[in-house]
This record gives C-alpha cells, sequence and structure tokens, in this order.
C-alpha cells in the first residue's frame, strides 16, 4: 500500500534539481592531463557534462581512473557555470596516483622490511666478492686486472648505502 | 463587435494576462462559436489595436459557448527543455536552443549584450522550458528581463520603462500589494511601461460586456 503510494506520488511530485548539492555520476573518459572528466549524470534530467573539473580534496595531487567509476557531481556555489566533479565511489579503480610532495609516507613497513632484506644480501655478496678478489693476489698485492672490478664494487657498496639514505628521505615507511 | 476577438470570433468575456516575465494568457469565452480546436495558432484581438499571437491549448465546449484558453507564441515554454551541456558558447546559443526545442523564436528586438554573454560552461537541464530560460538568464545583469511579446516572440533585455499615454481613473490602490486597479476604455496597457510615475510589473485585463477592468502590480 505503502509502495503504491510512493510510486503515484511520485508520478506527480518530481523531485526538483539542486545545484547546490550533488548528483552521482558515470565517468566516461578522463583528460590526458588528469584534470578533467566527461560524466554521465545518473538523473537524466542533468544528461552528460564534459570537461568537468576534477576537485580531488588533495593538494597537488592527481589520479588517472579507470572509466565505469561513479563520482559526485556538483556545481560551486550552485553556479551551473562552474560545474565539478569529486569523492569517488570505493569501487574505482587508480590507475595511476600523482603526488606531488616532498615526503610521501607510506603505510604499513612490509615493503620497507623487503627492501632492507634485499639491500642487505646485496651487502653481504658485494663484500664477499670483493673479499675474493682481495685475496687473489700477487706478492700481496691485489692483481691489477681487477682493480677496475674492485673500485667498481666499492663505489656500488656505497651506492646501496646511499640507497637506505634515500628511502628514509623521500619515502618513509611504516 | 466585441473588444477581444479570437481567430475573428467574437469574445463575451476574456482575461488577458501579461507578465512582465514570461508568456501571456488569454482565457475567453465565445458565445456560440465553434471552429477553434486545440493546438490551433490564433491570434488574439484586442480593441483593433493590439494582436497577441499563441497558440490554443484549450478549446472546450460548453452549454452555447466555446471556452479558450491561449498561450504565448507556440505555447512551448511549460514544456520539458534537452538535458544538454555547452563550453565556451555565448547566451545566444542556449537561449536559441531552449527557444527552438520549444517551438518558440527569439525577438529580433532581443538584447544583443546580454546574448552575447559567454559561458565557460553551462547545462540545461529536463526541467520546464521557462525555468531553464529563467536560470540562464541569472548570469545576465541584474534587472534583466524576459518575456513573450505580443507577436509571439520571446524578448530579453534591460526595462527601459517607456511612459505610457493610456487615460484611466484610478478605482482602487492597494500599496500592501502593490497593485492598482484602473476603470480603462480601452485593454491596451502592456508590462514595462511606467504610468503616472509608477512602473507597471505585471498587468491583467478583465474584459466584459459592461465594462474593462486593468488590474496592474507595481514593479
Amino acid at each position: 500500500m505503502i509502495d503504491w503510494l510512493r510510486r503515484a506520488l511520485g508520478m506527480v511530485i518530481v523531485p526538483c534539481i539542486d545545484t547546490l548539492g550533488t548528483y552521482r555520476a558515470k565517468v566516461v573518459a578522463q583528460s590526458a592531463d588528469f584534470r578533467t572528466v566527461d560524466v554521465q549524470a545518473d538523473d537524466s534530467r542533468i544528461g552528460n557534462l564534459s570537461k568537468v573539473p576534477i576537485l580531488l580534496g588533495l593538494p597537488g595531487c592527481t589520479v588517472n581512473i579507470a572509466a565505469g567509476c561513479f563520482v559526485r557531481l556538483g556545481w560551486r556555489g550552485g553556479d551551473r557555470r562552474q560545474p565539478y566533479v569529486t569523492s569517488w565511489e570505493s569501487e574505482a579503480t587508480v590507475t595511476k596516483l600523482v603526488a606531488n610532495a616532498d615526503l610521501i609516507e607510506l603505510a604499513g613497513n612490509g615493503y620497507a622490511a623487503v627492501l632492507d632484506t634485499l639491500i642487505g644480501a646485496l651487502k653481504n655478496y658485494v663484500t664477499a666478492v670483493n673479499a675474493v678478489l682481495a685475496s687473489n693476489c700477487v706478492n700481496g698485492a691485489p692483481m691489477s686486472a681487477y682493480a677496475a672490478q674492485t673500485a667498481a664494487l666499492v663505489a656500488f657498496l656505497t651506492a646501496l648505502s646511499a640507497s637506505g639514505a634515500f628511502k628514509s628521505t623521500k619515502v618513509k615507511h611504516g | 463587435m466585441a473588444l477581444v476577438s479570437i481567430a475573428s470570433l467574437d469574445a463575451s468575456e476574456a482575461r488577458i494576462v501579461l507578465p512582465r516575465i514570461g508568456a501571456w494568457h488569454v482565457d475567453a469565452t465565445l458565445q456560440g462559436a465553434t471552429g477553434i480546436e486545440e493546438g490551433d495558432a490564433v491570434t488574439v484581438s484586442v480593441a483593433g489595436s493590439l494582436s497577441l499571437v499563441g497558440h490554443a491549448t484549450r478549446a472546450q465546449a460548453h452549454e452555447d459557448a466555446l471556452r479558450v484558453r491561449v498561450v504565448a507564441g507556440g505555447a512551448g515554454l511549460a514544456g520539458t527543455a534537452t538535458a544538454k551541456f555547452y563550453q565556451g558558447a555565448q547566451v545566444r546559443l542556449v537561449l536559441g536552443d531552449l527557444l527552438t526545442g520549444a517551438g518558440e523564436m527569439l525577438s529580433s528586438t532581443a538584447d544583443a549584450a546580454i546574448l552575447a554573454t559567454l559561458l565557460p560552461n553551462w547545462s540545461t537541464f529536463a526541467r520546464p522550458v521557462g525555468v531553464e530560460i529563467a536560470t540562464l538568464l541569472s548570469v545576465a545583469p541584474v534587472g534583466t528581463a524576459w518575456r513573450v511579446l505580443a507577436d509571439g516572440s520571446v524578448w530579453v533585455g534591460p526595462e527601459t520603462w517607456p511612459v505610457s499615454s493610456l487615460a484611466f481613473e484610478l478605482i482602487e490602490r492597494d500599496p500592501a500589494r502593490k497593485r492598482l486597479v484602473l476603470g480603462v476604455a480601452l485593454p491596451t496597457l502592456l508590462p514595462g511601461f511606467t504610468l503616472d510615475g509608477e512602473r507597471i510589473g505585471d498587468v491583467e485585463h478583465v474584459v466584459t460586456a459592461a465594462h474593462v477592468t486593468t488590474i496592474a502590480r507595481l514593479a
């Protein structure tokens, strides 16, 4: 009974479109600079909009998403000259996320642990190889034919140490 | 001969509603008349000096009379607009699309500066065309008006408030409702005029066999 009444009323009372509100819209395409999208509003009274600016809500960030996801479509100050999209629904597939920041801190430490293990193993391996080279000598001096390789390995070890420093200042884990 | 006739058929009674913003309409009773049907393009002749071009949206026989409603122009402003998105368009394009879709025409006297207003983005929604026109003109300078003229075309522009030379007798003044009731010989006052120093907004003429009364709302 209530459903019937609701349907009957729905045929008579059509909700108005309030441009101070937001409306669900499907992303059809995105521009190459990731800054605008073409959308199709769920409400057919609104229709399709092109090159709508993305209001991501995170300064310095752009995002490339797969077409087919849903966003909220609105108009700044209710002005139809200023449409925007924001608030991606959770099913959205992110193809690429670009963040312009001096420091990006990633939650969790799984990645950091794997990287530390890898760097440690590389250091051990290079040190061992270097030791072999150093032991392969003539009258107590390394063979001159391997001097360049020895220098390269020392440089590699230095780089590995530096990579640890880079990791801790640019991307913080955990 | 009657003061008001529709499609050359005399009206015994008529109510002519002329808003300052929007579309006018005429409700009339034609005694013993036939021949007007809903959807017909008709001209309402008022006192032989004013011709209102519109379409009959209602034509019902009632006893020995035909009751007719005539709405301005193509009577399409109450119809639903097409949802459409524009980028870098002028008001002229958007308004033209709205009017064309509704079967209406833009007046050649419409203000060129307003029509040239650039819209970086715009969306028309599937809502009544008249509502969409009003929303569109919200980007125009304050005071911009729009209405359907007597010839059935849609005019937009700033009011100029020309002075009316209409002879009238003041029957009633209602300051609270900003309303004047005037006794006039002919129902020819139009909205957007200045009458005796006062700006006239909406106008309603009531014509019967006995008298003509004009109700003017002050702008």
